[in-house]
């Protein structure tokens, strides 16, 4: 099977995947109790006001709750399609206005603390697995062990008592200090300001996810640095240091790249505990907000964008995966 | 047979002891076991290491509320923290010499004597005041019952006194019973703050004319609230009808559209007293009298009594114990016997029970105490409990998942197989901790019916949600050892399929069994910890994460005594299952080790 089919194969699994996705929020959220017209009444308290009144027929529109199941289910299908997600019970705001700014302030924390634990991660696992046995590789992996367990919650409620409370090196919570009536003076202070609210939830996200990195990354380089060419590459006279990064990580890379990409799938979903230690407001926070108050719109478009986030970035993986390695046999 | 049975337990016991001895050598793995049970341990023992109750507000004993552990005592600058001070172990007189030996009784009157009443109130002290000739008025008589105590210490953080008095005859010669705490030498005379509690009974203060009817069933006497208040009455009660020496029960009706309260008593019984309309009755409670507002200082009407000119609230801790000296808890008695009405009568008898102060320490037990007075110990151990059994029982179920669908698609193989690990790849992209969340917040109806409690929940959709990346790994073991030898000589010899997979199938993915559960415990555990974080614990246990849930919401983050125990034990736990996961995969798949 050559590579063209093995792209072609993973891109209908792409859509056979979307399409599960799409069904099974459907689902969930029509199992969900309580009739969703009587919750939206109730949420909204509407009682014949012309604003009310709107938002009632813009519902209803949206999400046609008179008409039958599989009328129900083409509307749902066209409105998720169209990214039309109506709006929130809470908010009384349509959720396309929130999303975005919230979507980018979680790409920002997830992100950053992505790179930064992959980078430390692989770093840290080279040196480990480089010197096995020895008293670095042996601290390496504890700490990546126990950082991993502390319930990464804790880590944040330490660290806001630690660098906030007690120090007051960082703010404990939101994005900015700054509000439209309190603008910041310059450009500069601004972004200082951003990234001391950023500081405290990256360093908690690196510390949880670094350790698995590390683990993975040193599993991959021990069996990597018994191949026979790292013993050439040795024997050529190299430096140990390009030996270990340019021919043992490069081969020991393929799992790290396909682990990286699922796990920046995760990237929406996995920051729920962190944006709420630090009252962060992304993607995490909102689901958490939208749990505590029954505001199903929000939840099935943020469980939609977070699993297509994870199955856009799983089917990115299978490619990386056919691309990078040319001993793999497609199927 | 039996011999059979006995040779596969030897051989079992000797595998054991080669594992264990091949274990031994496994640093990680012992350091893993040892926490483990250590705590095990503290877990099943929890009873036994602490009396209370890890969810209860102690009514009784227990430290004031935010107390600090008790070891802060030995830091420097904790030795002026009190701890709990209770001024009788047992209240109430349940015997004789608890009352004579311990309580002090003085009165400068010859007519008033203290004596051991056994039966009321199952022992109390009663205090008689006695006419020495019934025509002769005793005049304003005092005896006072006190009991000194020494407090160490600066004002507490919170203290109260518990007393209950009954009255007999005051009907005819009224009582005050007053008391406070004061220190030794002080005269109640010259205090600087009010006297807790002084009341002056003289019942029954209700005469009352009765109205019978023939159509109405009940007769009914109207009562003034402000009656029922001097009576020390409330709501419905049983008060005593006296006409003419004889007595009678009646019920006390609060009735909440009517201004005045009734009281209603049966036309019958009414003439069976020999009682006719328009007649007087006496009316008299039959209740032990308790002071109201309670003598707490943390209640609100008692601290105003406390208040004083430019001060927001009363401080009755700090004015009561202003330093560390002696006490004295102090009862008295004024017997006023000067009615020249009611000559006819003797003797009037109080009834004093339940005698007691309570001093709330700002230090107790060993991690102190959370806002609603609760022992954070307790919690600490009994919630050691509840991460171990939803740690352990989640990951068994979500193993089992795993095996079950990980073996059928292995070895049925075909639509079976391609089915069972298209949906498992479903699963695995959905997002697991909101969907998680989702599911335990929201009622399901069918599910909450079968299931006992909330943590039964918690571990069925933990498990519901974490077995795929097993059922992956036993597939693909299935996979490779269905080609093996030994099963096609087992199909050969005419095996059926279920025999093949218990007998063949199952042993040799055995190994994986033991790793993965202790590797997919810490999952469960950190789930747990973090659901029970967000608030969605389940009420009725205590778990790790609801302690640092409750240290979140009521302001005491910054107590670390009480968020670092459970921080550190759901990390400690969590490691010692994933080192012991990693010595069970070295010993265990030597062939599929990947060095770690």
């Amino acid at each position: 099977m050559g590579l063209r089919v093995y792209i072609l194969k993973r891109t209908i699994y792409l859509f056979v995947l979307i399409l599960f996705v799409l069904m099974l929020n459907f689902v969930i959220f029509e199992l969900m109790p309580g009739d969703p017209r009587a919750l939206f009444a109730s949420q909204f308290r509407f009682g014949g006001g012309e604003e009310g009144k709107k938002a009632a027929e813009e519902m209803e529109r949206l999400w046609g709750f008179d008409q039958p199941l599989h009328v129900r289910f083409g509307i749902y299908m066209s409105n998720m399609l169209t990214g039309q997600f109506g709006m929130s019970y809470f908010s009384k705001d349509y959720i396309s206005n929130e999303v975005s700014e919230r979507l980018l302030n979680t790409f920002l924390l997830v992100g950053v603390s992505t790179i930064l634990s992959i980078i430390i991660g692989i770093v840290l696992g080279v040196i480990a697995a480089y010197k096995r046995g020895s008293a670095f590789d042996n601290i390496a992996v504890l700490s990546s062990l126990t950082t991993y367990s502390v319930p990464s919650f804790w880590m944040g409620m330490i660290f806001l008592l630690i660098f906030s409370f007690s120090l007051g090196w960082f703010p404990s919570g939101g994005t900015s200090s700054f509000s439209a009536l309190n603008p910041p003076p310059n450009v500069l202070a601004n972004i200082s300001d951003r990234l001391g609210h950023l500081f405290l939830p990256v360093l908690t996200l690196t510390l949880f996810m670094y350790g698995g990195y590390l683990l993975l990354t040193r599993a991959t380089m021990l069996e990597t640095l018994t191949e026979d060419y790292i013993i050439t590459a040795r024997a050529k006279g190299l430096k140990e240091r390009t030996t270990l990064f340019k021919h043992a990580l490069k081969n020991a890379s393929l799992p790290l790249i396909t682990n990286a990409a699922i796990s920046i799938g995760f990237i929406i979903s996995g920051a729920i505990i962190t944006e709420q230690v630090f009252n962060y407001p992304g993607i995490g926070e909102w689901t958490w907000r939208a749990i505590a108050n029954s505001d199903y719109p929000v939840l099935r478009c943020i469980f939609y964008l977070t699993a297509l986030c994870v199955v856009v970035a799983n089917f990115i993986a299978d490619l990386l995966y056919g691309i990078v390695d040319p001993r793999i046999k497609y199927g | 047979m039996t011999a059979g049975y006995k040779a596969t337990i030897k051989l079992q016991i000797k595998r054991l002891k080669e594992f264990w001895n091949t274990f031994k050598h496994s640093k990680r793995g012992l350091f893993g076991i040892g926490i483990l049970v250590f705590y095990i341990t503290i877990a099943l023992a929890a009873p036994l290491l602490t009396p209370n109750d890890p969810l209860q507000t102690p009514s009784t004993t227990g430290a004031a509320d935010f107390a600090v552990p008790v070891w802060f005592k030995s830091l420097p600058g904790g030795e002026k923290l009190n701890e709990n001070f209770v001024l009788m172990d047992e209240p109430g007189f349940a015997d004789i010499t608890s009352l004579f030996e311990e309580w002090n009784f003085t009165t400068e009157s010859d007519l008033v004597t203290l004596y051991y009443e056994p039966i009321k109130g199952n022992g109390s002290a009663a205090i008689v005041f006695r006419r020495k000739d019934p025509q002769e008025l005793g005049g304003r008589v005092t005896a006072h019952l006190t009991k000194e105590f020494h407090w160490p210490y600066d004002p507490p953080p919170r203290f109260s006194c518990d007393i209950t008095v009954f009255a007999e005859g005051t009907e005819k010669i009224p009582a005050r019973v007053s008391f406070v705490i004061r220190k030794v030498g002080e005269d109640v005379k010259n205090l600087t703050y009010p006297i807790f509690w002084s009341e002056k009974i003289e019942k029954p203060v209700i005469w009352l004319k009765s109205k019978m009817s023939a159509n109405v069933s009940e007769g009914e006497i109207k009562i003034n609230p402000e009656n029922f208040n001097r009576l020390g009455i409330s709501g419905v009660e049983e008060i005593e009808v006296n006409y003419e020496g004889e007595i009678i029960k009646a019920t006390v009706l609060s009735n909440e559209t009517v201004p005045e309260d009734e009281v209603r008593i049966s036309d019958s019984d009414l003439k069976s007293l020999g009682a006719l309309e328009g007649d007087t009755l006496r009316l008299s409670t039959t209740k032990w009298i308790i002071p109201s507002p309670p003598i707490d200082s943390y209640d609100s009407d008692f601290k105003k009594k406390f208040e004083k000119p430019g001060e927001a609230v009363g401080y009755p801790e700090k004015d009561v114990f202003s330093e560390p000296a002696d006490y004295v808890y102090d009862i008295w008695i004024l017997f006023e016997d000067e009615s020249e009405t009611l000559r006819e009568s003797m003797e009037v008898t109080i009834y004093l029970d339940d005698l007691n102060v309570r001093i709330y320490g700002e230090a107790y037990g060993l991690l102190g105490t959370d806002y609603m007075r609760r022992d954070i110990f307790a919690q600490f151990l009994y919630g050691a409990r509840i991460s171990l059994l939803v740690g352990l029982l989640a990951a068994l179920l979500s193993v089992g998942i795993g095996l079950v669908v990980g073996i059928v698609a292995g070895y049925v193989g075909r639509a079976v197989d391609e089915v069972l690990m298209r949906f498992t790849d479903m699963l695995l992209v959905l997002p697991m901790l909101p969907l998680l969340i989702v599911l335990i917040a929201v009622p399901i109806p069918f599910l909450d019916r079968i299931l006992p409690s909330l943590t039964g929940k918690i571990i069925l959709v933990i498990s519901i949600l974490t077995w795929m990346g097993f059922a992956r790994q036993v597939r693909s073991m299935t996979l490779s050892l269905k080609e093996r030898p030994f099963i096609e000589a087992a199909k050969a010899v005419g095996a059926s399929r279920f025999h093949i997979i218990t007998r063949h199938i199952l042993p040799n993915v055995m190994s994986l069994v033991y790793v993965s559960l202790a590797l997919s415990v810490p999952t469960a555990i950190t789930l747990e910890a973090a659901i029970s974080w967000l608030g969605l614990y389940d009420p009725k246990v205590i778990s790790w994460g609801r302690m640092l849930y409750d240290a979140q919401i009521n302001e005491g983050i910054d107590r670390l005594w009480w968020i670092i125990p459970p921080g550190i034990s759901i990390a400690l736990v969590s490691v010692s299952f994933i080192l012991l996961g990693y010595a069970l995969d070295e010993i265990l798949n030597p062939k599929l080790r990947r060095r770690r």
